[in-house]
Formats: C-alpha cells, structure tokens, sequence
C-alpha cells in the first residue's frame, strides 16, 4: 500500500507540474488542447492525492506501524475517530489534507467552470497547481507520509491527547478549508491580472468561493476556541498564539475585502486595493502554515513543527514579490472609473472600516513578530502575549463595532447631515438606554462597573437597533411598493437581497461576540478550593458539594473523575463531573474539565488534583455570558447560510402576485 | 408640517445631547476610584510561561508545569505575606530577563511594539482621508459645474424610509 502512496504523490507532482506548463503555454499561444490538456492534469492530480489520502487513512485506520507516521501518530487503543483525525494530526499527514482540499475543491471550479470564463481559467488552473505543486514537493523530496521505519513497530505512540477531543476532529478540517478555500479567488484575481480582465468578472465568479472561505475560517477559530475552552483547561477560549493569530489575520483581512468589494461591484473603485486584500489574504494563509511549522515562535499549537520554515518562508516571498509584480503591470487598468459622490457616504464607511479591520490585522502580525525583530534589533528575547494584544486591539474593535453600526445607516453615495440625525436618532437612544441601564445593572450584578463592558453593551444595543431598523424600515419599504404585507415584504425583501440581509445576521452574531467576550473577561470569577468528601464550597451564587472522585481506567488511559453536585438559591442544578486523565501513550497528563452553560454564566470546573484519601483540589471558574460567544457562532452560520443560500429566482411580479393570493 | 418636524428633530436632538452628557457623569463617576490591588491571575498573566508552551502562567496547560506550577503557589504565598503583584513580577525579571513578562515594557525599543500599530493606522486614516477627499472633490467639482450641486431632498421624518426605498430600486434594478 505504501507503493501505491508514494505513486501516486509522485503522479500528483508531475500532474500538477504539466498542468502548470500546458495551462500558461495553451493561453499564451491560444491553444485550447493544451489548456483541455492542463485542466485534465489537475483532475489526474486531484485523483492521485485522494488515493494517496485513502492510503494514509487506511494505514492510521489498520493500525500498519511499518510507516513511520502511522506509529508516530496512532495506537492500537486510540478510538476509530481519532485515527481517522491523525490525517491531520503530524505534519505530513496535514500537509497531504492540505492539498487534498485545494484538488478538490479545485475539481468543482474546473466543474463550474468547464464552458465559463474561458479566458480566465488556463491561468487560475495553472495558480491553483503552483500552490498544489509546492505541497506536493514537501511531500515527495522533504517529509514523505509514507515513509518507512526499518522494521514493523509493535505498537505507535498515538495521538497527543490534547487532540483526542470532539472539537478537535472538526476545528483543523474547518480551518484548512478556510485557508485553503481562499487559494481560489487569489487564482481568479492572479489569472484577472494576467489576461487584463480587470472589470468585475473574477469578483463575481469568486463571490461565493469568498464567502465560503470567509465562513470557514470563522468557524475554524470558533471551534478552536471551543477547543482551548474544553481541553486546555484554564477557563479561557484566547491565548493570542501565534498559531492563534495566523488563523485570524486572514479572517480579518478577508472581512475587509467582502465589505470593499461592494464598492468596487457598485462603482467599479478601489480595484487595486481589492487584489492587494486579495494577495495579502492568501499571503497570510501561506504565512499561518509557516508559523505553524516553523518553530521560530513557541506556539501551544507546536503539534506539527518541523524544519519546513525556510521552503514556506521562499514560497511566500515568491507569492508577495509576484503578485505585487502583476499588479504594478496592471496600475493602469486597476485605476478606477469613477469617483466618490461624498465624503459622508457609505462608502466612506467601509474605507474606515477597512482601514480598522487591516489595522487590527496589522497590529496581531506585528505584535506576533516582534519577539523576532527585538531579538535582531537588541538581542533581547522577549514575550509579547495578551495583554499586549488585548491593550492594542480592544480601542479598534470598539471603533470597528461603531462602525459597523453607522455603515449600514449612512447612505451610498451621499448622504446629508438631516437623514443622518433622523436615521441615528433611534438607535442612539437605545445605546444610551441600554448603557444607564448597565450603569445600574452591572454592579448589582457583578459588584463593579468596568468601562470596557459599559461601552460594548452600549454599542452593542446601537448596533442592534440599526440592524432592526435595516429589516423592519426595509420590509415597510418593500411593502409600500409591491404591495405586499409586513410578513410577505419581509421574506421577499432577505430572499431578494440576501447578501445583504445574510450580512445584517452575521452583524447580530458579531454583536453577541464582541458581548460574550468583552462580559466573560472582564467579570470573570477565578476561585481554587480543597475539600474532602463530604464537604461543601460556595463560588459566586453556586454551591458545589463534593462527593468524592473515583478511578475509572481503561487500556487508553487511567481517568480520575471527581463528583460534584451543584446548587444555586436552593435550588438543584444536577452533577458536575470534571476529570484528570493520564494517557498511557505518551505518558502525558490531560485535564477533562466540566462545565454548566446558561445564557447568564457558564460555571467551570477544573479537577487540579487528587491524593490517596480523596481529598481534592479544585479551580474554579464563573464565566459570565461565555455562551453568547458561542451564540453569536450559531448566529454568524445562520447569516452566512442566508447569504449564500441558492434560491430560485422569483420575478418581482410573480413573488408579488404569490404574495397576494 | 416640515418645520414642526424640525423643531421636534430640534427638540430631540437635545434631548439626545443632555443624555449623552448625563451619561458621561455618571460614567465617569461610577467608574472613577483608586487602582485595587493586583489578584493572584493578574499577576499570573502578567509573567509568560516558560515551559515553551508560548503562554501566560494563567494559561498554561501543563497540569504538572516546572515553571507555571511552582510560580502559580510562589504568588499565591508571596501575595498572602503582603508582598505587591508589582513588586512579585520585578522579582521574576531580575531572575529570568524581560522574556518572563507577558508583554513588552514600555521603554526604550520596546515603543515600537506598542505605537507601531497605531502609528500604522494614523498613517492609514491620513491617507484614507486624502484618498476620499481627493475622489470626492472630483465628483463635487463635476456636480457643481453641471449645476447638480443641491443635496438630496429628504424630508425628516422619512428620509430614512426614503433611503431604503431608493437602494431597494436600485438593488432590485
């Protein structure tokens, strides 16, 4: 089987290798059997990587210890999801997920793609196979899946056990796609750049592949965070890692292009800063798996670090130095055909907004590199760590929530000084409604006033309102002019502006974030407590009484489970059994923490340890509206889905005259 | 009709304004107060791991840490002698060097990090702002001379129905 993994890898490198030649030579010379020829290279590629992931899948699945990574990364008592999971759980395997992504989802563009944008596509078949034939490299000349060790390995080493968690069999999946997805609009924007078809073509077949990348990048931090907040045990969900920050600064500047390319498709402005976000997105893909993989700084996230930095450092150079080149070729074509009507416009506002969001992303790439600059500059070894980030980005994210309540509320084009007073009345007032209440609210609530919290919640309500203001206002619009009912006006006003509405979602599901964050930081509740059995502790308005803890192993680990039974204001809340787990391969101490989530607090417990008479040490955390963080998520999916989501199209007569009946 | 408006627009605008000011006092009083002592996590986030792990002493992970663990009780029993967060985190430094803060001091090289980013965006908004004035004084130069320089009439009290009306047109267009 290992023969026919390495085959197909080396098939897979020559695929893509002619695919890239065939695809440039048949555009240069407008020569469609070679472009045919290039395109079928990238299905063969595509087929040769699914095989050579199925290998590795059944090896780390049949338990087959001659291969190094198997035994590296597997065991025999490791659960069947886990071994599955181990794809991705070492570098090699990793890397293969990582191509075998970009080929598939590359095989739906040729599929989309096979009598559209003719022009376009030899060059985005022959960006797509650069990027895959890079991988494909490492994995045939630097760190083969497949290698061997000199004899059969008894048993493997298994998985890290901080990957053997639910949330881990779906955070790196999801991230992969996010970064791998945005490969295909930065190979529309290169092939744009190549052929001079700069008008908004690429935009609009991308459009979907953007947001689709966007989504999965947020759902890949969301689930990494809910990762951090069940495994690693400190009661928290953001460490501002590096590996942390590589998967965000992407997500950022992804955020910053969806909103300018509304200008760009309203007024055909700001082309070159379009394709600069667009690079400068897949750039920061590029450069989150050099930071994984490089090991140039200390990372939680050090599972798959290797000597790969250099190759994805050279790698990254060529990509910038490139592109940049391109579009240096194209200023003229980039330059925009129209002008701004006003200062005070909307689009004004998304100007600021991506200002803020590339300003956010600059200073977590900033903060995340300087430990290296300050070792050149001084010599000195330094830690640049949350408090840093959370310092320098807090007063950016506040502006950014402001902001993302004004855009939507100011006019396109031009809006006057009178419209703005009426349009922010509302939704004014109820900020500051909501802000005196806090003011009373919170410190009954929390025994203090923090400013940070005051000023989210007041911002959050503002933004909340203008949102309302967005779907209510816009329905009775809809309604006056076709006619329609509140409830019909309202459906047929988000399926017939659906990116529009679907963003409006996303806004409400960023609002509860911005809460759930700023209200679980800042009031957070940290206690550590020893008992014996028996004995009872209170934690904020809770009671936990401890029943004892019992040993519960098995041939995977031994597993210590304490038993907590919880109250709060007399009233029985159920059990709370938090774990201390030591896996027998490797060796390695892991925390099971236990939790009880509700919209007002999350109660967390830890398991710190346990001695021989079953006296025990517990650390335990109240986290106010933690879960809105989480809600939020939910909230951002449904947006993205309604953004997305393929309706039919219903002519306006046809959805009036259904309305009507 | 449109004056009453206005002098209700009038009316509530200061409305608007003396709650706004309102709201500041009392902000700035429920908030104001002397600095309380550094807690035991605070002075753990302050001070990076050393395991190699890349976090805080509150974050990290390692149950059985050679650094986190011993330092976490080190703070514990120096802040229950009376001992400051402050003067506990100097300690740490004259043992370890700068690296055992969690974040860059501020002094020295060590502004760059800090300012950097909001030098960065300052630059930014400055060209932002030159870049939007420059496109839009084209565009109001343009109107003017075409005599289409007079703002959108948009009556108070639905200018705002009016704006979604005009972007539903044109979106559905």
């Amino acid at each position: 089987m290992t023969t026919l993994g390495n085959l197909s890898l080396v098939l897979a490198l020559g695929a893509a290798a002619w695919a890239i030649g065939a695809s440039v030579y048949g555009a240069l010379r407008r020569r469609a059997d070679f472009v045919a020829s290039g395109e079928h290279a990238a299905w063969a590629a595509y087929g040769s990587v699914t095989i050579a992931t199925a290998v590795l899948v059944h090896a780390l699945v049949t338990h087959d210890f001659s291969i190094k990574y198997v035994v590296s990364y597997s065991s025999t008592t490791l659960p069947l999801r886990y071994r599955v999971a181990a794809l991705w759980g070492g570098m090699e395997g990793s890397l293969l997920f990582w191509v075998f992504i970009l080929t598939a989802l590359f095989s739906l563009v040729l599929l989309q793609n096979r009598r559209r944008n003719r022009e376009l596509m030899p060059w985005v078949t022959a960006t797509v196979m650069a990027v895959a034939l890079f991988f494909l490299s490492l994995l045939v000349f630097i760190t083969p899946p497949f290698a061997l060790l000199p004899f059969a390995a008894a048993e493997g080493s298994d998985l890290n056990p901080l990957l053997q968690n639910y949330w881990m069999s779906i955070h790196p999946p999801a991230l992969y796609l996010g970064y791998v997805s945005w490969t295909i609009p930065f190979a529309f924007a290169i092939a744009a750049l190549a052929t001079g078809s700069l008008d908004d073509l690429w935009i609009r077949t991308t459009r979907r592949w953007v947001l689709m990348a966007w989504f999965f990048l947020a759902l890949g931090n969301l689930f990494g965070a809910r990762w951090a907040y069940e495994v690693l045990g400190w009661g928290g969900y953001w460490a501002w890692d590096p590996v942390e920050n590589a998967a965000f600064m992407p997500w950022l500047t992804g955020t910053a292009y969806l909103h300018s390319v509304m200008i760009q498709e309203r007024k055909d402005m700001l082309k070159t800063w379009n394709m600069s976000l667009i690079i400068l997105t897949f750039s920061l893909t590029i450069f989150g798996t050099f930071l994984t993989r490089s090991g140039v700084i200390s990372s939680v996230h050090s599972f798959t670090q290797s000597g790969l930095g250099p190759f994805f450092l050279g790698f990254l150079a060529l990509v910038i130095v490139l592109s940049a080149w391109l579009v240096v070729l194209r200023r003229k074509e980039l330059r925009p055909s129209n002008q701004l009507d006003s200062v005070m416009s909307r689009e004004s506002a998304f100007l600021f907004n991506n200002l803020l969001l590339v300003g956010i992303a600059f200073a977590t790439f900033w903060g995340t590199i300087f430990p290296v600059i300050s070792e050149w500059v001084r010599g000195v070894k330094i830690t640049v760590g949350p408090p840093f980030f959370n310092r320098v980005n807090a007063p950016l994210g506040v502006a950014l929530l402001l902001l993302m309540g004004i855009g939507p509320m100011i006019a396109w084009r031009r809006a006057t000084l009178a419209n703005l007073r009426t349009a922010f009345l509302g939704p004014v007032l109820t900020g500051l409604v909501a802000g005196l209440s806090a003011v009373f609210l919170l410190p009954a609530v929390y025994g203090s006033l923090s400013l940070s919290a005051l000023v989210v919640v007041s911002l959050g309500a503002f933004v909340i309102h203008t949102i309302a203001v967005e779907f209510h206002g816009g329905a009775r619009a809809r309604g006056r002019m076709v006619g329609d009912s509140y409830a019909p006006a309202l459906f047929n006003l988000v399926r017939k502006n659906q990116r529009r509405y679907g963003g409006y979602v996303v806004h409400l599901g960023v609002v509860l974030i911005f809460i759930g964050i700023t209200m679980s930081s800042v009031y957070r509740v940290e206690e550590m407590h020893s008992v014996s059995p028996g004995e009872s502790f209170n934690t904020g308005r809770y009671t936990l009484s401890y029943r004892g803890v019992e040993d519960v192993s098995d041939a995977h680990m031994m597993r210590l489970v304490a038993t907590l039974a919880v109250t709060a204001d007399g009233e029985e809340l159920g059990e709370l059994r938090p774990e201390k787990r030591f896996y027998r391969k490797p060796e390695q101490p892991a925390t099971e923490v236990a939790f009880r989530s509700t919209l007002r607090e999350d109660l967390y417990v830890i398991l710190g340890a346990a001695d021989g008479d079953k006296n025990a040490t517990f650390q335990v955390y109240i986290n106010p509206m933690v879960s809105w963080l989480w809600l939020g998520g939910v909230i951002l999916v449904v947006g993205t889905g309604l953004a997305v989501m393929p309706w039919p199209r219903v002519s306006r007569t046809t959805a009036g005259r259904a309305s009507g009946a | 009709m449109a004056s009453g408006e206005q002098d209700h627009g009038g009316q509530s605008e200061r409305g608007v304004r003396a709650s706004s000011l309102l709201f500041a006092l009392v902000i700035v009083s429920a908030t104001a107060g002397t600095a309380p002592a550094m807690t035991q996590s605070e002075v753990e986030s302050r001070l990076a791991c050393q395991c190699g792990c890349g976090l805080t002493v509150q974050t990290c992970d390692h149950l059985q840490c050679s650094f986190g663990v011993p330092v976490k009780e080190d703070i514990t029993s120096s802040l229950a002698a009376g001992e400051t967060g402050e003067e506990i985190i100097a300690r740490y430094v004259a043992e370890y060097g700068e690296k055992v803060l969690s974040a860059p001091t501020r002094k020295g090289f060590n502004l760059v990090a800090w300012y950097g980013p909001y030098l960065a965006l300052i630059l930014g908004a400055v060209v932002v702002l030159v870049a939007v004035r420059r496109m839009s004084s084209a565009r109001e130069t343009g109107d003017k001379t075409a005599g289409n320089g007079e703002p959108l009439a948009a009556s108070r009290s639905s200018a705002l129905q009016d704006q979604l009306h005009r972007e539903l047109e044109e979106l559905e267009r």
